[in-house]
C-alpha cells in the first residue's frame, strides 16, 4: 500500500514496475516504459562506475581538429625590441608575447646564470591540459605543464642561446612559436662555447 | 541542458572542457556496456579507448546528432564484440555466453537511448532524490515505506509527496532526453505539472 494515494500515473507506474502496487487501469505504454525504467535502474545500480583513469587517458585524445598541424604564434611585443627603456627595464630580462588570431603566449625570459634560463609565462586561447616544451638551439628539451590560469614556468640549461616554445596536447604540437634568443646581441655569446655550425660546401 | 550537439560543435571549435564533458557524459555507459559483454577488466580498458578513438574520429560525422547515444551503443558493442572474438578463450567465449545471456534477458526492449537517458537524468537530480528512488525502486532489498523512511531519516507521512516530487522530476529530465511520455491526468496536482516542479533539495524536510 502507498504511503499516499495521488492519482497520478507516472507514480503508479513506478509502484508497479517494482511490485508495490498494482498495474491495474494504468496505460499499457506507461506500464511498460516504468517496467524498462525499473530494470535499468536496478542494473545501473549494482555496476560499478567508470574508472576515472580510462576517461583521463581518453582526454589525450584531443587535439583542436580544425587546425592542420601546428599554429605558427607571431612575436608582436618585445621588450628588447623597444626603445623605451620602462619596458625594457633595467634588467637583462626579456618580455615577449606570441600570438595568432585566437590564442596568446606571454613569457618572461630570465637572465642567463648558472642555474640556467628560468622562462615563465602564461598561454591563452590553447587547449587546457597541454604541456609547453621548449626546445634549445643545442637539442635539449624542456617541458612544463600549463597549470591552471594558463601558467608554466621551465629551466633552461644554460647554454642555451636561443630556444623556441611547442604547446603539445597530448602527442601533438598545437602551436609554435619562432626562435626566441637568450641574450641581447650586445651581450655577447653564452659562456658555454655554442656548437660549431656545419659548413656549407 | 548542453545536448550532444552542442558538445560536439564545441569539440570541432577546439575545446577540450567539451570533449572532457562528452567523455564523462557517455563513460559510465560504454563502461557498463563492455563489462556485460564479458571483456575483462583489461581488455574493456583497451575497448574502451578505442570507443573513444572512433568517436574522435567521427566528430564531424556526429556535428548534428542530437542524442549520441544510439552511435555510442552500437559502436561500443561492435568493437566488443571484435576483442572478445581476438581474445576469447574457450572458458572466455562460455563465461561471455552466459553473461550476454543474462544480458539479453535484462534487456527486455530497453534501449541504449533509454538507459544513457536514466543515467543522465538521474545525475540531475539531487543526491536525496537519487537516494530515495534508489531505495524505493532500484534496490533489490524492498524495504517497506517505513524502513525507507527509516534509512532517509524521514517523517513517513512525508514519503509519498517526496517521492511524487522526485519521480516528476525525474520524467521531466527523461523528457528533456527524448523519453517518456506527457502524462495528462486531471488528477495530477498542480505542483506536479511539467514545469512547476521542484525537487526536494538535499537540506529539504522530507
Amino acid at each position: 500500500m502507498s504511503p499516499v494515494a495521488p492519482d497520478v500515473p507516472w507514480v503508479r507506474a513506478f509502484d508497479a514496475a517494482a511490485g508495490r502496487a498494482s498495474a491495474a487501469g494504468l496505460p499499457a505504454d506507461l506500464g511498460a516504459l516504468a517496467s524498462r525504467l525499473v530494470v535499468l535502474g536496478r542494473r545501473i545500480e549494482q555496476e560499478s562506475p567508470c574508472p576515472t583513469r580510462w576517461v583521463r587517458k581518453a582526454e589525450a585524445l584531443f587535439a583542436p581538429p580544425t587546425r592542420i598541424g601546428a599554429r605558427l604564434l607571431a612575436l608582436v611585443l618585445d621588450s628588447w625590441a623597444t626603445p623605451v627603456s620602462a619596458v625594457r627595464g633595467a634588467s637583462g630580462r626579456r618580455y615577449v608575447r606570441l600570438a595568432d588570431e585566437d590564442a596568446r603566449l606571454d613569457a618572461e625570459i630570465g637572465e642567463p646564470s648558472g642555474a640556467g634560463v628560468q622562462v615563465r609565462g602564461t598561454v591563452e586561447g590553447l587547449a587546457s591540459g597541454a604541456t609547453v616544451v621548449a626546445c634549445t638551439d643545442r637539442r635539449k628539451t624542456v617541458r612544463a605543464a600549463v597549470r591552471e590560469g594558463g601558467v608554466f614556468e621551465l629551466v633552461l640549461p644554460a647554454d642555451a642561446a636561443s630556444f623556441h616554445l611547442d604547446v603539445r596536447v597530448g602527442r601533438r604540437t598545437v602551436a609554435r612559436t619562432p626562435a626566441l634568443a637568450t641574450r641581447s646581441a650586445d651581450e655577447g655569446p653564452p659562456t658555454v662555447p655554442a656548437r660549431p655550425r656545419r659548413r656549407t660546401p | 541542458m548542453i545536448t550532444d550537439a552542442e558538445l560536439v560543435r564545441r569539440c570541432l571549435a577546439g575545446e577540450s572542457d567539451a570533449w572532457r564533458g562528452l567523455l564523462e557524459r557517455y563513460a559510465d555507459l560504454v563502461h557498463a556496456l563492455l563489462r556485460r559483454s564479458g571483456l575483462d577488466e583489461s581488455s574493456a580498458e583497451d575497448a574502451f579507448q578505442e570507443v573513444a578513438l572512433l568517436l574522435w574520429k567521427h566528430l564531424r560525422r556526429l556535428r548534428d546528432v542530437e542524442r549520441l547515444a544510439s552511435w555510442v551503443g552500437t559502436t561500443t558493442r561492435r568493437i566488443a564484440w571484435r576483442s572478445r572474438h581476438r581474445t576469447r578463450t574457450r572458458e572466455g567465449h562460455e563465461s561471455a555466453a552466459r553473461r550476454a545471456d543474462v544480458q539479453a534477458e535484462a534487456d527486455r526492449g530497453a534501449t541504449v537511448e533509454e538507459e544513457q537517458a536514466l543515467r543522465e537524468a538521474l545525475g540531475h537530480l539531487g543526491a536525496r532524490c537519487r537516494e530515495l528512488l534508489s531505495l524505493l525502486y532500484f534496490q533489490s532489498s524492498e524495504d517497506s515505506y517505513e524502513e525507507v523512511a527509516r534509512k532517509l531519516s524521514m517523517p513517513r507521512g512525508s514519503l509519498g509527496p517526496t517521492r511524487a516530487r522526485c519521480l516528476e522530476a525525474l520524467r521531466q529530465e527523461l523528457l528533456l532526453r527524448g523519453v517518456g511520455t506527457e502524462v495528462s491526468d486531471p488528477a495530477v496536482p498542480a505542483s506536479l505539472q511539467a514545469g512547476a516542479s521542484r525537487p526536494p533539495k538535499d537540506d529539504d524536510e522530507a
